[in-house]
């Protein structure tokens, strides 16, 4: 990939948004290449906004919540689990490339573990030289 | 296949001179042998035009869907994949039990449509000839052998006979080791570009007719995700990446649902090879979560459950 | 009328100025696609397994696209083509697409982008010498052997192939391609009848009013039961038009387009309200069969629906029109 990839990240409010944020104020340095979305639960992640995303452009997705046992909301994130990695192994199958969408469990209390995630999701995207197959062109004409 | 014929004819007849049913859903004749028609018979008087079908890849629990808020009792024929799906509906409070009366069949497997068009091809007359058909094509008569006309779905088959029934007719089918998804990991064998490319044709070859969806039981959705239009999840039309997410969406939704009954790739007019992305849902949630969609009455739903120990090994 | 020997000489003749479209073979089923070269064109199959429709009335076409408040066309790129080996069922429901999309009068609504793919097609017929267990144009006013409607009208005969042009458009295109001419075509009459004799006839003889008279009755309770509401039945006949517009954008840019529909589906006339005046496959069912039987009759004059078969064949749960129109014909009211 030529230019920095852009990664749609989805982070639940409770633990892995507080998690980048702890990194932000610790001034711990990672790539700058997450656009955050802020969800309440990774459970809210509905797994049609994965393919939405890259649909739309995104050249990575991730998905990051609480460690199970620790959901804010007690039981979001197993279910939350179940559901991805139910449409992870159906998108691989289908030929999405490994490395593309990716989750993570990261406390509040670990920013230093969320740098270490975006660093390893950043190289992981980088790594896939193609863009993605869901991309959507539209070509539209200008006149 | 006379003797199930005789056997459904004599068990719809029973519940329905007996009262204990309003209608009983079952499979009739088609305008060709290759062909079968559902058929809805509240007379005794009609219970001939019940038959058992040699290419019926029809799901008939698809047709409780519209009774679930009538008063009817339903009489209704079910091979092992489709008492399944009414094991599906009935946990997801799509329809009491105690308002059906199931006709278990042990199937002994249905033949394909698609299967033939892809060995003899344009299709004109057919007749059965012992344990072979013969077919008159645009390209002349060719015969195949009932083995070679049987769908992946059902040469997979692990439940043959019915998982819950008030009657059950036919022989018991004897299940063949392993847990037929073979094929599936075969296909997962092969390099990731190879998959993308089989299944993006694939995928790409729908014309958003929705057959497959109106053919499953368990896609039931009062409004599905691709006619939503807030939030608007798909663009209409026939815009390869739509295409793509509508047939990944769509088979996610079986998760744990599919029973693998095989009517939603009988029915696409197009051909779309729907049984490899269902199949490979099945195994997913067979391998991850040991479950098994319709086997079970009183398991969870895999997707509204979950365990402690689930395996997590994608997530850093 | 004028023969020649072999079909070759005159999809040459008009592939020279016009792109061929005819029957290719794709994994075994058969499509109206552009072809390549004569050799592809798929001779000995009858129909498609969808209508040549696809080449007037895409599934899915852009009306328009637009940027803020400008409209913008989508670029011109239809070429004249030649719909090759079409069948006089087809021919009969691309007619009565174009009564439909080019209507009379001006009140009448014209369909642009229908229109410009018409004037720019010329349809060359042929003849059905061995019809389809499945066929029954007979029934509805239609002939294996009927040119109306074509440009150019190809017969087989024993040693070549007449060719008769019913159209203006047909004789221009034509014009200096080598010829026989024929004075004899008796044994067209012979081939013709031997043609219809092998079709099923159903009557259907004053099914127009007969339904008229049945909104109520009790004959739409079942003949709707095993519909699935797949919508397969429209995708695949030739004289189902139906459509629904949907807009996709990002921002103030974005398209309008239209993609097929169909009067069996669930949400086909489901309104905004949430309101559906036809909430369940029976008044579905007795609106199709009565478009195609009676209201289509009733305004443009011919039954809609134009016995090709093919919406029997490709019903996931084989509903064939023809029976249930041949038994709303016979139907009588259970006395009260």
């Amino acid at each position: 990939m030529d230019k920095d990839p852009r990664i749609l990240a989805f982070l639940c409010n409770w633990c892995s948004y507080a998690g980048a944020d702890l990194a932000g104020t610790s001034r711990i340095q990672y790539p700058t290449t997450l656009r955050v979305l802020r969800v309440p639960c990774s459970a809210r992640v509905n797994p049609q906004f994965i393919l939405k995303a890259l649909q739309e452009g995104a050249d990575g997705v991730l998905v990051s919540g609480c460690h199970p046992g620790d959901c804010h909301y007690l039981e979001g994130n197993y279910y939350a689990r179940r559901k991805f990695a139910t449409m992870l192994d159906l998108l691989e199958y289908v030929g999405l490339e490994k490395g593309r969408v990716r989750f993570s469990w990261v406390s509040a209390a670990e920013g230093g573990k969320f740098a270490e995630v975006v660093k390893e999701v950043t190289n992981g995207v980088k790594e896939v030289k193609d863009t993605t197959q869901f991309l959507k062109k539209r070509d539209w004409p200008n006149e | 296949m006379s003797s199930l014929t005789d056997a459904i004819r004599e068990e719809a007849k029973k519940v329905l001179s007996e009262g204990k049913v309003d209608f009983v859903i079952g499979y009739g004749e088609g305008d060709n042998p290759m062909r079968t028609q559902p058929v809805f018979i509240d007379k005794v008087e009609d219970i001939d035009k019940l038959v058992w079908p040699s290419f019926g890849l029809i799901n008939l629990a698809n047709y409780l869907l519209r009774h679930r808020n009538t008063p009817h009792k339903i009489g209704i024929v079910a091979k092992g994949c489709d008492s399944r799906s009414i094991v599906a509906l009935l946990k997801e409070n799509q329809i009491d039990r105690d308002r059906l009366f199931i006709i278990g069949v042990n199937c002994p497997g249905m033949l394909s449509r698609q299967v033939a068009r892809e060995k003899a091809g344009e299709i004109v007359a057919a007749s059965s000839n012992g344990d072979k058909w013969s077919f008159e094509t645009t390209e002349g008569t060719k015969e195949v052998s009932c083995f070679d006309l049987m769908p992946s779905n059902c040469a997979a088959c692990r439940h043959h006979g019915p998982v819950i029934a008030d009657v059950i007719v036919g022989d018991p089918v004897t299940e063949p080791e392993g847990d037929g998804y073979d094929d599936i990991r075969e296909f997962e064998q092969k390099p990731a570009p190879e998959r993308h490319n089989y299944l993006k044709q694939e995928m790409t070859n729908c014309i958003r007719c929705y057959a497959c969806r109106q053919a499953c039981p368990t896609c039931n959705c009062d409004e599905c995700f691709v006619d939503i239009t807030q939030p608007r999840w798909v663009d209409k039309g026939l815009e390869p990446t739509d295409l793509a997410i509508w047939q990944l969406i769509r088979t996610y939704h079986q998760a744990g649902r599919c029973v693998d009954c095989g009517a939603c790739e009988e029915a696409c007019p197009m051909g779309v090879k729907l049984l490899w992305l269902t199949r490979k849902m099945n195994l997913v949630v067979r391998e991850r979560f040991g479950f098994e969609a319709g086997v079970d009455p009183e398991a969870l739903p895999p997707l509204a459950t979950y365990k402690k120990e689930d395996p997590q090994e994608f997530i850093l | 009328m004028k023969k020649v020997p072999v079909l070759k000489t005159l999809y040459d003749h008009l592939s020279k100025d016009r792109q061929i479209v005819g029957l290719t073979k794709e994994d075994n089923r058969y499509f109206y696609r552009a072809l390549d070269s004569f050799d592809q064109w798929q001779s000995n199959v009858l129909l498609g397994n969808f209508s040549p429709k696809e080449v007037f009335f895409p599934q899915d076409e852009v009306l328009f696209y637009f940027k803020a408040q400008k409209t913008i066309l989508p670029k011109d790129e239809v070429k004249p083509n030649v719909l090759w080996g079409v069948r006089p069922c087809d021919i009969a429901g691309i007619g009565e697409l174009e009564r439909m999309f080019n209507q009379v009068g001006e009140e009448g609504y014209k369909d642009p982008y229908f229109i410009q793919r018409f004037e720019r097609t010329l349809i060359v017929g042929l003849a059905c010498s061995e019809p389809w267990p499945s066929c029954f144009c007979t029934s509805v006013g239609g002939s294996p052997y009927k040119s109306e409607g074509a440009d150019i009208f190809i017969y087989p005969t024993e040693d070549g192939y007449l060719i008769e042009t019913p159209s203006k458009k047909g004789k221009a295109a034509i014009q200096g391609l080598d010829v026989e001419e024929v004075g004899d075509v008796s044994q067209l009459e012979v081939d013709r009848r031997r043609a219809e004799d092998k079709i099923k006839k159903y009557s259907f003889d004053g099914i127009e009013d007969k339904l008229k008279s049945m909104v109520d009755s009790d004959f739409w309770d079942t003949v709707h039961n095993p519909c699935i509401g797949c919508g397969t039945c429209a995708f695949v006949c030739p004289s189902c038009h139906c459509f629904d517009v949907s807009d996709a954008s990002r921002g103030s840019r974005g398209l309008r387009s239209r993609q097929w529909d169909s009067c069996l589906y669930a949400g086909y006339t489901l309104e905004t309200s949430g309101h559906n005046p036809r909430p369940s496959g029976r008044e579905r069912w007795r609106q199709r069969l009565m478009h195609k039987f009676s209201y289509f009759p009733q305004v443009f004059g011919s039954y809609q629906c134009l016995g090709c078969g093919r919406c029997g064949r490709a019903c996931p749960v084989n509903i064939n029109i023809a029976e249930l129109a041949a038994k709303a014909v016979e139907w009588e009211e259970a006395a009260e």
